[in-house]
C-alpha cells in the first residue's frame, strides 16, 4: 500500500473553478461575443464619419452663401457696387415708401440663415450625446471584461496550484513504486493511482493553458476597448468645446439680427447686418474647421482601430487554434509547459508576497 | 428681468438657467394660458409649447429672455423649434415658428380674388407679433400679386410678402396705406395682435424683475412699486390688438398705454394722412388687455380707468405661478 504521507486526497478533491466550464470552443465563442460589442461601436464611429462628411459639405455651402451675402453688402460683388446695395436696403426701412419694393426681407433672410446655423450646432450637440453614450457603453464593457480577466486569473491560479500538487503526487508515487516489489499488489495499486493522477494532471494542465490564454486574450481585448473608449472621449471633448464656441457666436448673431429688425437708420442696418453675417460666418467657420479636423482624426484613429481589432481577431484565432492543436498532440510537453508555467507563477507570487 | 446666468451678446437678452429657467417657463405658460385669445395673435398654445420645450432639456435648461419684453428671444425660439423637430414634437405639441406665413383664398369671382393672409414673427423689438390681412386683388395689367395654389391656399408675390412682413411691426394703419398703394389691391382690413411685454418676478426661483426702465410709463411704475413691496410671485402680461378697417367707422382707441398714430404725427404728416384717408376711408381700432396677479390686477384696472379706457384684466392667483 502507498505510504501514509502521500497526499492522496488531492485525487478526490474537487477544484472550484468559477464561471462556466471552459473549452477552446467556448472561449472562442465568448471572445467573439465581446468583440461583437466592439464591432458595433466601430460601426457607430464609421457612420459618424460619414455624417461628418455630409455636415462638412453642408457647412461649406453655407459659408459660401454667407460670404456671398457679406460681399454683396460690401458692394464688392455687385456691378453697381455699394450704392445699389444701399438703395435696396433703404427700401426696407420704414418711412421710405417711395423706394422700390424689395423682393426679400433682410430680417427674414437673416433669421432663416440663423436657423440653419442653430441646426448645425444642434447636430453637433446631438453628436456629443451619441458619443457620450458610446463612451459610457465602452467603459461598462471594460468593467465586464475586467471581471472576466480577474475570473480567468483566479482560475489560472487554481489550476496552477492543483497541477503542482498533482505533479508532486505523481513524483512521490513514482518513488513509492520503485521502493516496492515490481508486479506486487502494492506496485499495481500505486500504478493505478499514478494513472489517475496523470489523467487529472493532463486535464488540469490543459485548463491551466486555457485559462492563461483566456486571461491574456481578455486583457488584450480590454486594451483595445480602452483605446476605442479614449478615442471616443477625445472626440467628444473636442466636439463639446467646439459646440460651446459656435453656440456663443450664434447667440451673438441672434442679438444682432434682432437689432436689424429695430434699426431705423439705414447705416445702422447696414452695419448690424454686416456684423450678424460676419459672426454667423465665424461660427460656421469654426464648425467647418472642426469638422475638417475631425475627418483627419477619424482617418487616423478609426482605421488604426479597425486594423488593430482585425489583427486581434487573427491573433486570437491563431492562439486558440495552436492551443487546440497542442492539446491534441504532445500531451506530455503541454503538461511540462503547464507545470513550468505554474512554478513560474508561484515563484513570482512568492517574490511579491511579503509573508 | 434678470436671473442666474450670463448676458446674451448685445445685452438685449438675459440667460436664465436651471431652476430659474424652469420657473420662468412655468409662470409664463400660466399667464399665456389664461390670456384671452384674438384672431390676429400668434398662436398662444404654440408659444406655451415653446416654453415647454425650452424647460424640458435633460440637463440644465437655458432660456434667453429678451430684456425689453420679458419674452424668450430669437435664440431661444429658434432652438426650441429645431429641438422639437428633432424630438418629433409635431401637431398640437409643436412649438411656435420663428416666422410663419400663410395665405388662403376666401373667394374667387372672375378676375377678383379675396384672400386672407396671416403671418406671425418675433419682431425686432422682442414682441411676438401676428398680422392678418383681408385683401381683394383684381387681375389687371399690374403685377401678379397673388396666385391660387393647391386646395384653398394661395401663393403671394415675394414683394407683397416682404411688405407685410416688414410692416407688421408697425401700426396696422401703415400697412393698410402701403398695401392700398399697390396696383390692383384693395384692402378690407388689417389686424395686428401683439404678445408682450411679459413681466415676471419669482423671488424664490431667482427670477427677479428688471427695475429702472428709462421710459415713463405708469404701468411700468405700478409694476416697479409692486415688485419692491412684494416677496411673492408677480406677473403681468400685456396683449394688444390694432385693426385698420376700410369704411367710415370712426377711430376707437381702447389702449391705455399708447396713442393712435394720428396723435404722433406732425401737422404736415397729419394733413398728408387725412388726404389719403379721404381717398380711401378707414377706421382704426386699438385695444389692450391684461393678465395679472394681485395686487397688479387692481393697479392696472385703476390705471385703465384713469386713462379713460375699458380694458379686460384677467386676474391670476400668485400661487398659480409656482409649482
Amino acid at each position: 500500500m502507498p505510504g501514509s504521507d502521500l497526499r492522496l486526497d488531492v485525487l478526490e478533491r474537487p477544484v472550484a473553478y468559477t464561471g462556466e466550464a471552459l473549452s477552446v470552443q467556448s472561449l472562442e465563442q465568448s471572445i467573439a461575443a465581446e468583440r461583437k460589442v466592439q464591432n458595433e461601436k466601430v460601426a457607430e464611429l464609421s457612420s459618424l464619419r460619414e455624417r461628418n462628411a455630409e455636415i462638412q459639405k453642408a457647412l461649406a455651402d453655407e459659408v459660401a452663401k454667407l460670404r456671398k451675402f457679406s460681399d454683396y453688402l460690401d458692394g464688392t460683388a455687385t456691378r453697381a457696387g455699394f450704392w445699389s446695395g444701399l438703395k435696396e436696403l433703404l427700401s426696407y426701412v420704414p418711412g421710405l415708401s417711395s423706394l422700390a419694393l424689395s423682393k426679400r426681407s433682410i430680417e427674414e433672410l437673416l433669421k432663416q440663415q440663423y436657423e440653419i446655423g442653430v441646426r448645425r450646432v444642434e447636430d453637433a450637440a446631438a453628436y456629443v450625446e451619441t458619443l457620450e453614450k458610446s463612451e459610457k457603453d465602452l467603459y461598462a464593457e471594460i468593467d465586464r471584461i475586467n471581471g472576466k480577466v480577474v475570473e480567468m486569473a483566479k482560475n489560472e491560479q487554481l489550476a496552477a496550484d492543483y497541477v503542482l500538487e498533482l505533479k508532486a503526487l505523481v513524483d512521490a508515487l513514482e518513488s513509492e513504486r520503485q521502493a516496492v516489489a515490481a508486479g506486487s499488489v502494492e506496485a499495481r495499486d500505486i500504478e493505478a493511482k499514478q494513472d489517475r493522477a496523470r489523467a487529472l494532471l493532463a486535464e488540469h494542465s490543459s485548463k491551466l493553458q486555457l485559462y492563461s490564454t483566456a486571461e491574456e486574450r481578455y486583457a488584450l481585448l480590454r486594451e483595445h476597448t480602452r483605446k476605442l473608449a479614449e478615442t471616443v472621449r477625445n472626440l467628444r471633448n473636442d466636439l463639446s468645446q467646439y459646440t460651446q464656441a459656435a453656440s456663443i457666436k450664434l447667440d451673438m448673431a441672434a442679438a444682432q439680427i434682432q437689432a436689424v429688425g429695430t434699426a431705423a437708420d439705414a447705416s445702422v442696418v447696414m452695419l448690424e447686418m454686416k456684423r450678424s453675417l460676419d459672426v454667423m460666418t465665424e461660427s460656421m467657420n469654426v464648425t467647418t474647421q472642426f469638422v475638417s479636423d475631425t475627418q483627419v482624426f477619424f482617418r487616423r484613429n478609426l482605421d488604426r482601430l479597425v486594423d488593430e481589432l482585425a489583427t486581434f481577431d487573427e491573433t486570437t484565432s491563431k492562439v486558440l487554434e495552436e492551443n487546440l492543436a497542442e492539446s491534441a498532440a504532445i500531451e506530455d510537453a503541454r503538461i511540462e509547459a503547464a507545470v513550468a508555467k505554474a512554478k513560474g507563477a508561484r515563484a513570482q507570487a512568492g517574490a511579491t508576497d511579503p509573508s | 428681468m434678470s436671473g442666474g446666468g450670463s448676458n446674451d451678446a448685445g445685452a438685449a437678452a438675459v440667460c436664465l438657467e436651471g431652476d430659474a429657467a424652469r420657473a420662468y417657463a412655468r409662470a409664463a405658460s400660466v399667464l399665456l394660458r389664461r390670456a384671452p385669445g384674438h384672431p390676429a395673435l400668434p398662436p398662444l398654445r404654440r408659444l406655451r409649447n415653446t416654453l415647454a420645450v425650452l424647460a424640458a432639456q435633460d440637463r440644465a435648461p437655458r432660456i434667453f429672455v429678451d430684456r425689453r419684453t420679458g419674452l424668450p428671444s430669437l435664440a431661444s425660439l429658434t432652438r426650441a423649434k429645431v429641438r422639437a423637430e428633432r424630438a418629433g414634437r409635431t401637431g398640437r405639441a409643436a412649438p411656435a415658428d420663428v416666422d410663419a406665413f400663410e395665405a388662403r383664398v376666401l373667394h374667387e369671382e372672375g378676375a377678383m380674388l379675396r384672400v386672407r393672409i396671416q403671418l406671425y414673427k418675433i419682431a425686432g423689438d422682442g414682441h411676438w407679433i401676428g398680422l392678418v390681412a383681408h385683401l381683394r386683388w383684381t387681375r389687371g395689367a399690374g403685377p401678379r400679386w397673388i396666385a391660387p395654389a393647391a386646395g384653398c391656399s394661395a401663393e403671394v408675390d415675394d414683394r407683397l410678402r416682404t411688405l407685410l412682413y416688414t410692416w407688421a411691426t408697425h401700426d396696422s394703419e401703415l400697412s393698410f396705406t402701403r398695401l392700398a398703394d399697390l396696383d390692383g389691391i384693395e384692402v378690407e382690413r388689417i389686424e395686428r395682435g401683439v404678445v408682450g411685454p411679459l413681466r415676471l418676478s419669482l423671488p424664490g426661483a431667482g427670477v427677479v424683475a428688471l427695475h429702472g426702465a428709462e421710459q415713463v410709463d405708469p404701468f411700468l411704475a405700478a409694476w416697479t412699486v409692486a415688485v419692491r413691496k412684494a416677496d411673492h410671485p408677480l406677473g403681468l402680461l400685456d396683449l394688444f390688438s390694432d385693426a385698420c378697417v376700410a369704411g367710415d367707422d370712426p377711430d376707437h382707441d381702447n389702449d391705455p398705454r399708447a396713442r393712435l398714430l394720428e396723435a404722433t404725427l406732425s401737422a404736415a404728416g397729419r394733413a398728408s394722412r387725412d388726404a389719403r384717408r379721404m381717398e380711401r376711408p378707414y377706421g382704426v381700432v386699438k385695444d389692450r388687455w391684461f393678465v395679472a396677479t394681485p395686487p397688479l390686477d387692481e393697479a392696472v384696472r385703476r390705471l385703465c380707468r384713469r386713462a379713460g379706457t375699458s380694458n379686460r384684466v384677467v386676474s391670476v392667483s400668485a400661487v398659480a405661478l409656482v409649482p
